[in-house]
């Protein structure tokens, strides 16, 4: 658990970070999304002490960080960067390396460790261990980055825009991994963006930061359903705020399951765990108001209307 | 087992460059005392035209012992204070190192030479800080500029992974530099190979020895013996820097 209490910077007269509180429970997903100069590396860097704070409090399981050794506190706090930051002159193996290094691990327990991470992030050991940092494409590099982060196995992560300088494409990919891996690994991670899709898409709760406050904090639904002021709205993407809601819902929420299975010839199906916003998308597509809801295996388990999908589900 | 065949014979074929030059240099300080007619054809009014007054590997020793002792007091305190100025505490410093190193090479070795006889006497301590001065710029300026290149987030991370200011020091900082730091000892060493003949103008033997009693005396022969072996020596070291920057590739 991460709690920072009346946390303020203050970088000669001008306060970076002001008055700001916020507790990351156990297992959370917090992102910090403002404009950049919000404050919000700064509050990221702040935890691992990088930043040393001018006020207030951080802690960390209850005990306050400036009680630990620099040191010692960033080996038990993963950190992953924008453009990776990885040891050029060090193989992949060895940067993952680094931190079990520092922690005196032994030698066969690295290897083995490192042997898993690079399964766990998809990366083929005998193809990877050796290679160097710069004969990796973006997308690589930066799974070789979170890699690093988890190596000592910390319980709390911190992400400063891991993913900002990668193709949409990649950075999709990277995100759908990276809840796949927090699903499993359940770490507190406290994760910085300036892309609310990117924000909407990972969180547990979202932080929006503006001129070193917060703004507005909650679930992305919270956020989406009552932005706090027009900041908050202009960042949501004004208009399209209804698609990214939808974006959010799965269509197994709403579909009605207790209709007559329909006939299997109908060509316009959804898969009940894609979202709202996907299924309105088909609607449109294939101008018709009514969806065949299917599972993984491709057989009809239910019906999607327009009607359900604006109404939230009385059924 | 190809692949470390193959590996050996490369790195013999990239020996074999400084070790050519060596044999080289060998067989030059064998032959020349005995290439009497050669330089008899370059100085035919003098007496002798083989410098005898000291053995020319002795020289060349000499010279060595000079330029070596001065390169590792360059080296020690030019890389020493390029990383004191580079930390957060001596940054202060910075303009001054970097403008005091410059100023040394702008200074004429001669004329450290000249002012440092009165304090140091004759021979081979005024030589000495001579070569030290001149020899510091291109190492304080390289170990700075390989100091100073290194991309921010390497530096942002490796402190972040939980590393002490030593451990970046040493484990990421001084590698990532290496290659440019060895550049400019390379440069250094290389110059004042050059320039420590200027010694033998205050008593320090070198093989500006050969080069200077050639030039007083008119003896082209002795001018060109210590020309020589002096290029050749240079050749040489300069190969063996060579060989040594191939392995931070």
């Amino acid at each position: 658990m991460i709690e920072l209490r009346n946390v303020t910077k203050r970088f000669g007269d001008e306060r970076a970070v002001n008055d700001f509180s916020l507790t990351v429970e156990d297992g959370e997903f917090c992102v910090l999304v403002g404009t950049s100069g919000c404050g919000k590396s700064t509050t990221l860097r702040m935890i691992n002490r990088l930043i040393e704070h001018s006020d207030g409090q951080i802690l960390i399981d209850r005990q306050q960080i400036r009680s630990f050794n620099p040191q010692a506190l960033r080996r038990r706090i993963g950190y992953a960067i924008q453009s990776t930051g990885l040891f050029p002159h060090w193989s992949v193996a060895r940067n993952i390396g680094t931190v079990p290094r520092l922690l005196k691990w032994d030698k066969p327990r690295i290897e083995a460790r490192v042997r898993e991470l690079m399964e766990l992030l998809g990366l083929d050991h005998d193809n990877f261990a050796e290679r160097m940092p710069s004969q990796l494409s973006g997308g690589q590099a930066q799974r070789v980055g979170v890699a690093r982060a988890l190596a000592a196995d910390p319980d709390t992560l911190l992400m400063d825009e891991p993913f900002g300088a990668l193709d949409p494409i990649t950075r999709v990919n990277l995100q759908e991994e990276l809840l796949r891996l927090q699903s499993r690994l359940k770490k507190t991670i406290v994760f910085v963006t300036h892309d609310m899709d990117e924000a909407l898409k990972l969180a547990d709760r979202i932080v929006v930061m503006d001129a070193g406050r917060i703004v507005q904090q909650g679930t992305p639904s919270d956020l989406l359903s009552a932005p706090a002021n027009a900041f908050v709205e202009s960042l949501l993407g004004g208009a399209d705020r209804g698609l990214k809601q939808a974006g959010l819902i799965r269509v197994s929420s709403r579909m009605r399951t207790d209709l007559p299975a329909p006939q299997a010839v109908d060509p316009a199906t959804v898969a009940a765990d894609d979202t709202l916003r996907v299924a309105l998308s088909l609607m449109l597509w294939h101008r018709c108001d009514t969806l065949t809801v299917v599972d993984r295996s491709n057989t009809p388990v239910g019906q999607l209307s327009l009607r359900d999908l604006l109404h939230s589900g009385s059924s | 087992m190809r692949l470390q065949v193959s590996r050996v014979s490369n790195s013999a074929r990239h020996a074999a460059v400084p070790l050519g030059w060596l044999l080289v240099l060998g067989l030059a300080i064998a032959w020349l005392p005995e290439a009497e007619a050669w330089f008899r054809q370059v100085a035919p009014n003098s007496r002798s035209v083989i410098y005898q007054r000291d053995g020319f590997l002795d020289l060349v020793l000499q010279h060595l012992r000079l330029v070596g002792a001065a390169s590792l007091v360059a080296v020690v305190v030019g890389v020493g204070a390029s990383i004191l100025v580079t930390r957060p505490l001596g940054q202060d410093f910075l303009p001054l190192v970097a403008q005091l190193a410059s100023m040394g090479q702008t200074f004429p070795p001669v004329a450290v030479l000249a002012l440092s006889v009165p304090m140091l006497g004759f021979g081979t301590q005024p030589t000495l800080l001579a070569l030290v001065l001149y020899g510091l710029l291109p190492i304080v300026r390289n170990t700075l500029v390989g100091l100073q290149g290194i991309d921010p987030t390497v530096l942002e991370a490796a402190r972040g992974m939980g590393m002490s200011n030593r451990q970046v020091l040493w484990q990421v900082e001084l590698p990532l530099a290496a290659r440019v730091i060895l550049a400019g000892i390379r440069t250094s060493v290389t110059i004042n190979i050059a320039t420590a003949a200027i010694g033998s103008t205050i008593g320090a033997k070198t093989l500006g020895d050969p080069i200077i009693a050639g030039i007083s005396n008119g003896n082209n022969a002795y001018i060109l013996q210590g020309a020589i072996l002096i290029a050749l020596l240079a050749l040489f070291i300069d190969s063996l820097f060579e060989r040594l920057s191939r392995l931070f590739q």
